[in-house]
């Protein structure tokens, strides 16, 4: 009787530790600072086209949600983001010709929201740091 | 090609590379939406594509076949948008040029989340450039017409 009281006891302990542990929050959408921080440069310098959805505008704007060019090769969007891009590229079957400019960011800055679009709307990546991006040249 | 803006069919017939925001101020003489930048970076062009706040200077109109498009003329039928009438309650422009596109930026915001935070409100704002800096007022207008929606 005594054992089975002792058993129900800690496996309600166990019960507890789990679900105090469990989050409904997964770690690459909120748990980054990086992907936080990521959001508000993102919000700010690329949501204009790519849409805070990103979904961006058809045939316009390419979508970065769910994006198989994005998400082919990530040092790629590092390089778009840092120099800007220019000519036809095919996104998800869609082919898309027009400009992007680059932008001045740090390299933590520039880090941060290739987490973020990496790690948004269904996108999952590693993340990357600012030594990563420091190999990311300016042209 | 055929657009749909303010809720009223035109046909026009111009080079599909055309920007919207040249369509719409010297075409359909629409001249509420502003010309800044030119290179969707200051957001005083902004006009809703299908709901969602837009750079119009940066998108081709050839993209605008069969969306619905509003600029700040068709955003309320007498300017009594609760976003239109914060910003008079609060008296926000100074000089007023950026105000048509921080509008339709805000009321596509309020759209998506009527019940914004300061820090969203801040953060969906922050595309929009006001040279007057009247940031503290534009950011309250918003958070005021929240609470009137």
């Amino acid at each position: 009787m005594k054992l089975a009281f002792t058993g129900i006891i800690s496996f309600g302990l166990v019960m507890i530790l789990v679900l105090l542990s469990w989050s409904p929050i997964e770690p690459n959408q909120e748990g980054s600072k990086s992907v936080q921080r990521g959001k508000k440069i993102y919000a700010s310098n690329c949501a204009v086209c790519h849409m805070a959805n990103g979904m961006g505008i058809a045939k316009v704007f390419p979508p970065l949600a769910q994006s198989d060019y994005l998400m082919e090769d990530i040092s790629r969007a590092g390089e778009t983001i840092r120099n800007g891009l220019k000519g036809k590229i095919s996104v998800n079957e869609a082919s898309y010709t027009g400009m992007m400019s680059g932008f001045s960011f740090s390299d933590q800055e520039l880090a941060d929201v290739v987490n973020y679009i990496t790690n948004s709307w269904g996108n999952k990546a590693e993340e990357v740091d600012a030594t990563w991006a420091s190999k990311i040249k300016k042209n | 090609m055929d657009l749909q803006v303010n809720g009223k069919k035109y046909t026009i017939d111009i080079d599909p590379q055309t920007p919207i925001l040249w369509v719409l101020r010297d075409h359909l003489k629409l001249v509420g939406t502003k010309y800044g930048c030119g290179i969707g970076q200051c957001g005083a062009c902004t006009i809703h594509f299908n709901g969602t706040a837009v750079r119009s200077c940066s998108i081709p109109v050839a993209a605008a076949a069969n969306v619905a498009i509003t600029t700040i003329e068709g955003l309320s039928e007498k300017g009594d948008h609760p976003v239109q009438k914060a910003w008079v309650d609060l008296d926000v422009p100074q000089c007023g040029y950026c105000q048509a596109g921080q509008i339709m930026t805000a009321s596509a915001l309020l759209s998506q989340n009527n019940k914004p935070t300061e820090e969203e409100i801040k953060l969906g704002m922050s595309g929009n450039i006001c040279r007057c800096s009247t940031y503290t007022k534009i950011n309250k207008a918003v958070k005021q017409a929240s609470e009137n929606l």
